[in-house]
């Protein structure tokens, strides 16, 4: 009982270590554990090498490492071992690869053929990326989280592939010289009536609040990247994580008055997407 | 986004889709509240990940052979990627630095020429007198570096034509002129062979194949006997 009592004493006198220093504990071991198994590595270029790299499912190396051996395979020159070395993370990142592909294009409704060919299009940009990223030296997140730079490379060819298609929905292109822009953003100021008070006009877009509400929860995220960049955190604030415009004025670090603008901007371009779909629900 | 804000992006969503994997649902509102300056980035990753990646297989480990299909498609990405890829320059404005873009680091290209980090650096300094260096270290350096040999005289202040043993003479008085006006730190220049023999981090059996070389080269300043040439 004494003892216990002295260790709980001990542990009140530490100060509590805070999330982040948690983090960045784990962090270390994480960077330290890739380090020490890189440096017991065979050889480079020697048979165990290529069998430890190339080695099966229980003891297939951290993809993590497989970026710092091409890195060290273009330091050597040796051109056929960077391109072995490619060969074994496309074809261990291939059944994520391949099933994204397929969602991607899944969703612009299209014959099998087309589908077909444009998946082989995207799979193909994505590995021009991956090659290009882990080619670079600079690019060093690669060789401490692999599969979160690979999602950070697959969203940036998702948008390119969806812009080269036609099918991203980029409002700054639909902005045409012959709209007073001046005057339209003018709306949205406050009038000031001959009092000296303020007013605002505040137009809510009711319908498309409850087409937004009425879309499937695991839905949302998809129409939510169609937003303008500055639009999306609003939109996921209030409708993903259920939060009132107050409470997310206060995250966000801006007035209400801004949440609702860029709210009513937001429903405003998700209203032309949801029309369609109420009316083939609706008639 | 540049590439610093986005690794740096990458680094706070990296903790959420962790987060994520594990079974935890967590909120977006408190990445948003902590990193707001890059509020718009996470939402958009966010948003993303959940279109998109939520429900991807995660590495299989398994290595499954590649239908024609794909494999075709990572041919076509090599086909893309190949020509831009360690492309010479033509110039060298730096030895390390046009290192650095090959992956390599400073202790490295030092192993890779025989050399020790000392001379390199002297090399990169420009007080090492160009017309003293062997003609053997520049085609060295040139494969090293994968830049034509023209860019590694271009570098040292050295003409072409200076390996030619008829206009060797004439243009060593030239060009240790010009590398002298040039380049010449603090009136610190000195021969190849020098920096050899100054240099402490060299191995003696690296300071002894350098003597041999400088002799075949007909740069050695002094009476010995390398096996290669006797000068003096």
């Amino acid at each position: 009982m004494l003892c216990l009592v002295k260790v709980a004493d001990i542990v009140n006198e530490e100060p509590a270590p805070s999330v982040e220093n948690d983090e960045d504990v784990e962090l270390v071991k994480r960077r330290k554990g890739l380090a020490d198994r890189y440096d017991a590595l065979p050889g480079y270029g020697s048979v165990a090498y290529w069998k430890a790299i190339e080695a099966g499912v229980e003891e297939a190396l951290p993809l993590e490492l497989l970026v710092r051996c091409v890195r060290e395979a273009i330091g050597r020159g040796d051109d056929i071992g960077r391109k072995r070395l490619f060969e074994v993370i496309f074809r261990r990142t291939h059944s994520a690869n391949e099933y994204w592909a397929n969602n991607v294009i899944k969703t612009m409704n299209l014959h099998a053929e087309e589908q077909r060919v444009l998946v082989s299009d995207l799979y193909a940009d994505l590995c021009e990326c991956v090659m290009r990223a882990v080619m670079d030296g600079d690019r060093l997140f690669w060789e401490e989280s692999f599969q979160h730079c690979l999602s950070f490379e697959r969203r940036h060819v998702f948008r390119t592939f969806m812009t080269r298609e036609g099918r991203w929905n980029n409002e700054a292109k639909k902005k045409t010289a012959r709209i007073p822009r001046a005057l339209v953003d003018s709306l949205d100021q406050p009038r000031q009536q001959s009092t000296g008070d303020l007013i605002e006009i505040h137009i809510e877009d009711e319908m498309a609040q409850k087409d937004l509400l009425a879309v499937e929860h695991s839905d949302l995220p998809r129409l939510i990247l169609d937003l303008p960049d500055k639009l999306k955190a609003v939109v996921l604030l209030i409708f993903w994580e259920g939060r009132t415009e107050k409470d997310t004025a206060m995250v966000l670090g801006i007035t209400d008055r801004t949440v609702r603008n860029r709210l009513r901007d937001a429903l405003e371009i998700l209203r032309r997407k949801l029309e369609p779909e109420r009316e083939v629900l609706y008639g | 986004m540049d590439r610093e804000r986005e690794e740096f992006v990458q680094r706070i969503t990296a903790r959420y889709v962790e987060e994520v994997r594990t079974g935890l649902r967590p909120n977006v509102s408190d990445y948003l509240v902590r990193y707001p300056e890059y509020a718009d980035e996470i939402a958009d990753f966010i948003a993303y990940f959940h279109a998109f990646e939520g429900d991807l297989p995660y590495e299989t480990q398994s290595m499954p052979v590649l239908s024609g299909q794909f494999q075709g498609a990572i041919d076509t990405a090599w086909e893309r990627v190949l020509p831009s890829l360690g492309q010479p320059t033509g110039t060298i404005t730096s030895l390390l630095g046009t290192a650095a873009k090959r992956h390599l680091t400073i202790s490295q290209l030092a192993e890779r020429l025989g050399l020790s980090k000392d001379i390199l650096l002297k090399l990169e300094q420009h007080t090492i007198i160009a017309t003293t260096i062997p003609g053997e270290l520049i085609t060295l350096l040139a494969k090293v570096l994968q830049e034509p040999s023209s860019a590694v005289q271009a570098f040292f202040g050295i003409s072409q034509t200076h390996q030619t043993q008829q206009t060797q003479q004439t243009l060593q008085t030239l060009q240790l002129a010009e590398a002298q006006a040039t380049y010449q730190v603090n009136g610190q220049a000195q021969s190849f062979q020098e920096s050899i023999e100054e240099s402490e981090q060299l191995s003696e059996e690296q300071r002894h194949a350098w003597y041999i070389l400088l002799g075949q080269e007909e740069l050695l300043k002094d009476g010995r006997d390398y096996g290669g040439g006797t000068v003096g």
